[in-house]
């Protein structure tokens, strides 16, 4: 590249911040993605074979038929259904995702209170699973094809098989059970009345089994796809050079390689990340954990359709907010996107 | 005075083939100041020779080293790892043949040089960053300052071949190795990178081995030369003689192999090939390695494997019927 | 026969691939055999509740909370376990591939559009998913195949594209374009043929994310509740497992050892279709 059209690269890389080109093309990505879950979400409801007051409002069967009219009115059932939709679409719009009838409160304050236990142990057990696998992962190829890298190898193809329940029940056999040191379940020691750090450390100390069962499995993931990438990188030119230099096996791994490694570990993260939330059901049921997960699971048995679309939806932004935020470090990590 | 002295070095591959010997007793060194040359085709063992001095081979448990390479008092084939890395970049540097591939993309060019700097000399941050600009300046790319915050996608191949000679210089080696330097370049870089290696050898001082698959660059910048042919060194001689008196018949089927500059106007000379194809490694013949191709080659080139003769002083062919003649 | 030969030779290199196929034969053998070797309900009380296994040779791997037989159970969940994990990964694979094929050579606006689709799937959570449908749909194998295949085919399909991509630009493909030869024929002929190794193993790599996702969803009762599958059982074992590990423990293992086979499996196919790649 000659020296004038890299000047324009730089001009115009200052008139539109590459933070800001990143973030607009993954929007352009994620409204069709949101509107399409919307439609989903509509329409899906309305599949259900029935009465769809008998759907929406389960208490409702058996109700009289008076009352089951006035819900009707209430929700907009007796209207077109396209009428419907743009009711739907408004409501949305300002937030408001209906009635929870078994919760007896609205929606979205149903699902607010449940949020932020399963951000915190995703949070928790997200980080632990990835400084632990990449730290794994580089380990595996600085020691590639001794002891070690086999160990690491076959540890994370077990822990890879394993269904994250039966993790969490061995664990909770282990240490619950047996060794008495970790709560069975539960959020917080109820009527402790512990307040400040203390209740930090009791909420901590209920976290630690979920947050393993749920971060074992994805550290196996994260180390398998760690080392499988260094490996491809091992042998490659710009690896020689850095060794050419004669820098330390520690930072050719660590400086020169990881950064390489990291950006499919991204990618993987935020594909993944719906995933993860459907282990966050499974193990908040196993752990008693009052979060989104059990929430779902609870709305999915007593048919709380009002809670379970509006989860899907809200689960669907999050993907999408953090699929922005791998986003952004990728093209942090690689400057090269950024050209185009 | 030597710099650098290889002795009897051997480097063996364990392949499904079988254990292959890709560079096979060879010895020659590198005297102050001095450019040498290794010319040979693909497969010949010149790059593999080079990554042994440098211990940059891959290390599977394959691999198998044997020899000693003397810098100074010291026989780097033993060294310690710690120490090795000392050598590397340090007194010893060396340029690649792919520049698209050997800068690290994710890095700017600046942090490139100066990490190497960093990793010997113990000097600041704002030291280093000015040896970095300087450095580029030397290499010869326009507008350092701002280059050096770059990322090396920005940069063509023949710039980012000059930030890696500027990466290799940065510690002022006393041998540079450079491995096949413009392969992957354009003719018209070639020539630029080549004069640039050259002028910043003597200014620098440094020694310099100069690894090719092309006896025409030689002429202008090695002051001897040898030539190597499956795994083994088969010609060795002041460059001038090679050029003028190739003693062995493959360094002949070479040069035969370039157009001659003088002989342009004639248009009844015709290049010619050397005939046939290296033979695979794994499974050389008993007697010369070359007697397949060889026109030379007799009952007894089949048999028994030359040993390194001397032709006339201070020069060498591995062959049963080397002569010096005049091309 | 020789080609088949050669392939075996590659595989069994890998140790632990050999070891994975052993595992998997072995599942599939109680799978076959599970009607012929024990008849009737394997639901059925056999016995006392809560006999440890090992310890009377009636019931090899003792009972649960009910008093039925483990070892019978386990027999008869391998059939759902494989069955989802078949099922599910060859629909997976029928939509992927169709999708991955039709975007990767046609490109342009038909392959932008298919893969912005792909992409949104791969946004929506998938069990969240499954627990949606299997809720709408009611519990049956059927729905719980269908969950899974919905929300896994998008790696098939991201995959699939990559490899048209790769080929839809060669050579032997552009003279059949020259021949004339119609777009489907070229799709399912030639191209289909050199892209099948790596779909094979990502198919495989599917059934085993399929086994795991069907013992989770049986695990929280959402599966078919009128047969037997190791999820199920370790849920159902869930209540007592403080007492009596075994009951949720034994499934839970026999789920460890299935997936685990069909990874160990996937690895060593990668290794016999891809040669070059086994250097390491």
């Amino acid at each position: 590249m000659d020296a004038s059209s890299s000047q324009a690269v730089r001009v115009r890389r200052k008139t539109t911040p590459w933070a800001f080109q990143v973030a607009v093309n993954r929007l352009k990505q994620a409204i069709p993605t949101i509107a399409c879950v919307l439609v989903v979400n509509f329409f899906l409801v309305r599949l259900i074979p029935g009465d769809p007051v008998d759907a929406f409002v389960a208490k409702a069967q058996g109700a009289d038929q008076a009352f089951k009219d006035h819900i009707r009115h209430e929700m907009g059932l007796d209207e077109p259904i396209w009428v419907q939709f743009g009711i739907y679409l408004s409501k949305v719009a300002h937030l408001d995702f209906g009635w929870s009838f078994q919760n007896s409160a609205p929606v979205l304050d149903v699902i607010l209170l449940r949020l932020w236990p399963t951000v915190l142990l995703l949070v928790f057990s997200i980080g632990v699973s990835l400084l632990g696998g990449v730290f794994l992962g580089v380990t595996a190829a600085r020691y590639s094809q001794t002891w070690k890298d086999r160990t690491i190898a076959f540890m994370s193809m077990v822990l890879y098989a394993m269904p994250a329940f039966w993790i969490g029940l061995s664990l909770i056999v282990v240490f619950s059970v047996k060794l008495r040191l970790l709560p069975v379940g539960g959020f917080d020691t109820v009527g402790s009345g512990k307040t400040g750090i203390a209740y930090a450390l009791d909420v901590g100390r209920h976290m630690t089994l979920p947050a393993l069962t749920l971060g074992l499995f994805y550290l196996a993931v994260y180390t398998r796809l760690v080392r499988a990438s260094m490996f491809e990188l091992l042998d490659s030119d710009f690896v020689r050079t850095a060794r050419a230099k004669g820098l330390s096996e520690r930072t050719v791994l660590w400086r020169h390689m990881l950064p390489h490694a990291l950006l499919p570990l991204l990618t993987l993260v935020g594909v993944q990340l719906g995933s993860l939330l459907s282990g966050v059901i499974v193990i908040e049921t196993v752990f008693s954990w009052p979060g989104l997960g059990r929430l779902t699971f609870q709305a999915a048995l007593q048919r709380d359709y009002n809670v379970l679309l509006a989860i899907l939806l809200m689960s669907t932004v999050l993907v999408v907010c953090a699929n922005l935020i791998v986003d952004l470090l990728s093209a942090w990590i690689d400057r090269r996107m950024d050209v185009n | 005075m030597a710099v650098l002295k290889v002795e009897d070095l051997s480097v063996q591959f364990r392949t499904a083939q079988g254990v292959v010997r890709a560079v096979d007793r060879v010895s020659f060194e590198i005297r102050a100041g001095e450019t040498l040359a290794v010319v040979g085709e693909s497969g010949s063992g010149k790059s593999v020779t080079a990554l042994a001095i440098m211990r940059l081979l891959p290390r599977h448990g394959s691999t198998r080293v044997s020899g000693r390479v003397m810098l100074g008092e010291r026989d780097l084939v033993g060294l310690a790892d710690a120490e090795m890395q000392r050598v590397r970049g340090n007194q010893i540097s060396m340029v690649f043949q792919e520049p698209m591939t050997s800068l690290n993309p994710l890095m700017r060019i600046g942090e490139q040089i100066e990490e190497g700097i960093r990793r010997h000399q113990n000097v600041s941050a704002a030291v280093s960053r000015r040896r970095a600009v300087e450095l580029l300046d030397q290499v010869r790319i326009a507008d350092p300052h701002r280059r050096v915050d770059e990322f090396p996608h920005t940069l063509s191949g023949g710039m980012r071949q000059r930030v890696m000679i500027a990466m290799a210089l940065a510690c002022e080696p006393k041998l540079l190795i450079a491995d096949e330097p413009t392969t992957a370049l354009d003719v018209t870089v070639q020539a630029q990178i080549l004069e640039l290696l050259a002028t910043l050898r003597k200014t620098m001082n440094m020694s310099m081995l100069l690894i090719t698959h092309d006896l025409s660059i030689v002429a202008d910048t090695a002051e001897r030369t040898l030539v190597m042919y499956a795994g083994r060194i088969v010609e060795a001689a002041a460059t001038g003689e090679i050029l003028a008196r190739p003693a062995h018949p493959y360094t002949r089927g070479l040069l035969g192999s370039l157009p001659k500059p003088r002989a342009a106007g004639r248009s009844r000379d015709r290049l010619t090939e050397i005939p046939g194809a290296v033979p695979p490694l794994h499974a050389l013949p008993a007697g010369c390695s070359f007697a397949e191709r060889c026109q030379r080659a007799d009952a007894v080139c089949r048999t028994d494997r030359p040993e390194a003769r001397t032709v006339t002083h201070d020069r060498l062919a591995v062959c049963h019927f080397a002569v010096a003649e005049a091309i | 026969m020789e080609p088949l030969l050669q392939f075996w030779r590659r595989y069994r290199q890998n140790r632990g691939a050999v070891f994975g196929l052993a595992i998997v034969l072995t599942a599939s053998a109680m799978a076959l055999l599970a009607p012929w070797l024990f008849p009737g309900d394997p639901r059925r009380i056999a016995g006392a509740p809560y006999i440890a296994p090992f310890v009377t040779w009636q019931f090899p791997l003792g009972t649960d909370q009910l008093g039925r037989d483990i070892f019978v159970q386990l027999f008869y969940g391998a059939r759902v376990s494989l069955l989802v994990g078949i099922a599910a990964s060859l629909v997976t694979a029928l939509i992927g591939c169709t999708i991955g094929a039709l975007a990767g050579f046609y490109g342009g606006r038909l392959g932008a559009l298919l893969m912005r689709g792909t992409e949104m799937f791969q946004t929506i959570p998938d069990i969240m998913l499954a627990l949606v449908l299997v809720t709408i749909l009611q519990a049956s194998l059927l729905s719980v195949i269908i969950s899974i295949a919905i929300v896994s085919w998008t790696t098939v399909a991201r995959v699939t594209r990559a490899e048209f991509l790769k080929f839809r630009s060669q050579d032997f493909v552009l003279a059949c374009v020259v021949m004339g030869m119609p777009s489907w024929r070229i799709i399912v002929s030639q191209i289909f043929p050199n892209v099948l190794p790596p779909i094979v193993v990502m198919t495989s790599i599917i059934a085993a994310g399929a086994i795991l996702a069907e013992s989770s969803l049986s695990f929280l009762g959402l599966g078919d509740p009128n047969s037997v599958s190791w999820g199920m059982m370790t849920g159902a074992g869930r209540s007592v497992f403080r007492n009596a590990w075994y009951v949720s423990g034994i499934p839970g293992l026999a789920i460890l050892m299935a997936v685990l086979g069909i990874n160990l499996v996937s690895d060593g196919l990668n290794d016999a279709l891809n040669p070059r790649r086994r250097e390491r």
